[in-house]
């Protein structure tokens, strides 16, 4: 009879789970300066469904068009959706990427000044949050070679998704922003080990 | 008094004893040079010069990481979130504060991810070497800074690689220390550097070719196409993600320079 109670008893401690991980990536606590000269940190837009990707403001192709990708991700969304939506940017060239070089930038791309932000943190800071977000990049002659990666966060900061800005069409991203912007906000993360191992 | 101060001064010693594994004193001075890596983004110049740096001689051990997760309870494997290291973190441990059998104390510390490494180098005053740096000290032979060009010393790297891991690392130190005085920069663990996707990117998704992946799409060119053990570390960590860890995976720190200690 007591082995059988210690048995019961040890599969109910196995089947509990551990402390749960604070899987947001608030906590990395990433200094940002934005566009308006604000100094703020990562998790300025908690509480927002958020979409982030990292640029470089005299990048002269692919950081245009991500931003045009994410107009478009923007317009796509419901309007109770597009009012809680942020969008957050932030660069990998601190030196050059000053608030001022910041808010010419946001004026020419036309976005909206209440839910657009436009962000620089120094370089280390911007290599641990690209490695976060899972970007790469790297420093060539003229700039920078970087892909072209979104990520979704929810209200608590944790990663939800992680799209190609250019593989995927900007509905379905607005989809998922949806289905975010109508849940609770999750405590799993994202993405588990790669496939395959 | 002097009771006193002959226990401060064994205390002193006691400390700098403990020191010994894994402060200044145990890192080499490595550089400066001109040095020609195997990748070069296009359009850049085929030769770095790399201010003279300093490199931990050894690995970092699993008993050096355990004193580091000690002081630092974040970094648990129970406690860190798992977009900073994936579920194989400390694996090999046996709990989450005692190495057990698989993880010997002197053995290199592996199972961490790039996120666990650069965190470990910082709580030392240090920092991740970057690939050019630790590329640098590793195309040293034993008595040359530049062992590359013979193909003896190529072959004997590439056998290393072509070893099976053992379940349970050897020690640290085994090998014979090469022209900086660095050891186990072949044939123990592969080492995490600062920019480990600078040369290709990760292949994240595993599905584009490398090099595609970025918005500028420069072709890299191979500049000693025989040296094949070298292409294997470039694609290696090419493969990497900050979070991954790997059995066969661990690092070591550096240092700038500093003119007084």
């Amino acid at each position: 009879m007591r082995t059988w109670l210690f048995a019961l008893l040890f599969s109910v401690l196995q089947a509990m789970p551990a402390a749960a991980r604070d899987e947001s990536i608030y906590q990395l606590k990433t200094p940002l300066r934005d566009q308006t000269g604000a100094a703020v940190e990562l998790g300025v837009h908690r509480g927002h469904p958020v979409l982030i990707s990292m640029f470089y403001g005299t990048c002269p192709a692919a950081c245009p068009m991500l931003v045009s990708r994410l107009r478009q991700v923007d317009e796509a969304l419901p309007a109770n959706v597009r009012a809680d939506a942020r969008f957050l940017l932030v660069s990998f060239d601190a030196a050059r990427d000053t608030p001022a070089a910041l808010a010419t930038l946001f004026k020419a791309h036309g976005v909206n000044a209440g839910r657009w932000r436009f962000a620089s943190t120094p370089d280390p800071q911007a290599r641990e949050l690209a490695a976060v977000l899972g970007i790469s990049y790297r420093r060539v002659p003229d700039g920078f070679e970087h892909d072209s990666r979104i990520i979704l966060l929810d209200r608590t900061g944790v990663m939800v998704g992680s799209f190609d800005a250019f593989d995927i069409p900007p509905e379905q991203i607005a989809a998922r922003i949806r289905q975010v912007a109508g849940q609770q906000p999750s405590a799993a993360p994202a993405a588990g080990r790669r496939a395959g191992r | 008094m002097r009771s006193v101060a002959l226990i401060v001064a064994a205390l002193l010693a006691l400390t700098a004893n403990a020191q010994a594994g894994h402060g200044f004193s145990s890192m080499a001075r490595v550089g400066p040079a001109q040095f020609r890596p195997l990748y070069t983004p296009t359009g850049a110049p085929k030769e770095v010069a790399l201010p003279a740096f300093l490199l931990d001689r050894l690995p970092v051990t699993n008993a050096d990481f355990l004193a580091f997760v000690e002081a630092n309870p974040r970094w648990k494997r129970t406690q860190l979130p798992r977009f900073l290291a994936d579920e194989g973190y400390l694996s090999h441990w046996a709990t989450e504060t005692r190495l057990g059998p698989e993880a010997p104390a002197h053995a290199p510390v592996t199972h961490v991810s790039w996120f666990a490494a650069k965190a470990y180098c910082e709580w030392r005053g240090k920092r991740l070497p970057t690939e050019n740096e630790w590329e640098l000290a590793a195309a040293a032979s034993e008595t040359e800074p530049d062992g590359r060009t013979s193909a003896a010393w190529r072959e004997r790297i590439l056998s290393w690689y072509a070893r099976p891991l053992p379940k349970v690392l050897p020690d640290v130190g085994a090998g014979a220390p090469n022209y900086w005085g660095l050891r186990d920069l072949h044939g123990l663990v592969w080492e995490w550097v600062l920019d480990f996707n600078a040369t290709f990117g990760s292949d994240g998704d595993g599905a584009k070719d490398a090099g595609l992946r970025f918005c500028a799409g420069s072709s890299l060119g191979a500049d000693v196409k025989d040296d094949y053990a070298s292409f294997m570390r470039y694609a290696f960590r090419s493969s990497l993600e900050a979070r991954f860890t790997e059995s066969s995976l661990g690092f070591r720190c550096a240092a700038d320079v500093r003119e007084s200690p």
